[in-house]
């Protein structure tokens, strides 16, 4: 996570954060959503472009050559989100299994910074459901659910 | 060992990001502003899981 990051805006329900990419394609405005699913306690991350018409798409591979450093940033709201509401657990999946194999490989890269913060799992298929099983990082997930670490252990 | 309850630090705290509250980006509460995300999201939710 030692990476270079973009500063943020967050709405006031800090459940919305935006950054401005910048880089050869010129700014890229880049909107971050939280929001809840049906299932208590579970928040879905969608991430995308917003487009001139204010509308937002998340299928948009932008090529402005700082991925790493869009990554990170998305990772920092992960991190400011689920301080302020640590019970929730994060739902992350790319708009396509490539992109959701390049989340992999963020997590698998970051693994041991972001294990002492936060219990990752993936999400694999079984029986015609989705089971939800610790992250390991050669396999293709379905998507990724991370949940903050809230209990220490002092001596 | 005794446990405790700890507020998990923040991104401004971990990693020292410049994080600014926009009051604008308020006209978007309660607004999806990724509806096919949601619809897929809706379908692997319906399916999950959890051990």
């Amino acid at each position: 996570m030692n990476y270079p990051k973009y500063d943020l805006e967050v709405s006031t329900s800090e459940d919305l954060f935006e950054f401005v990419s910048s880089g050869p394609k010129g700014t890229i405005e880049k909107t971050i959503q939280f929001r809840e699913t049906e299932r208590p306690l579970l928040y879905n991350l969608a991430f995308g472009d917003k487009k001139e018409d204010g509308s937002i798409d998340d299928g948009i591979i932008s090529g402005n050559e700082d991925m790493e450093k869009v990554l990170a940033t998305v990772a920092t709201t992960v991190y400011e989100y689920t301080s302020t509401f640590p019970d929730r657990q994060i739902l992350i999946s790319g708009s396509t299994p490539s992109r959701t194999r390049l989340y992999r490989m963020a997590i698998s890269k970051n693994y041991d910074e972001l294990n002492n913060d936060f219990h990752i799992f993936g999400l694999v298929r079984k029986d015609g459901h989705f089971e939800k099983v610790p992250f390991e990082g050669n396999f293709d997930y379905i998507a990724f659910i991370v949940e903050r670490k809230t209990l220490k252990l002092e001596p | 060992m005794k446990k405790s309850v700890t507020r998990p630090v923040g991104a401004k705290e971990k990693f020292g990001v410049n994080i600014t509250v926009n009051k604008d980006l308020d006209r978007y509460a309660g607004k999806d502003l990724f509806p096919r995300k949601t619809e897929e999201i809706k379908k692997i939710v319906a399916k999950l899981t959890f051990r």
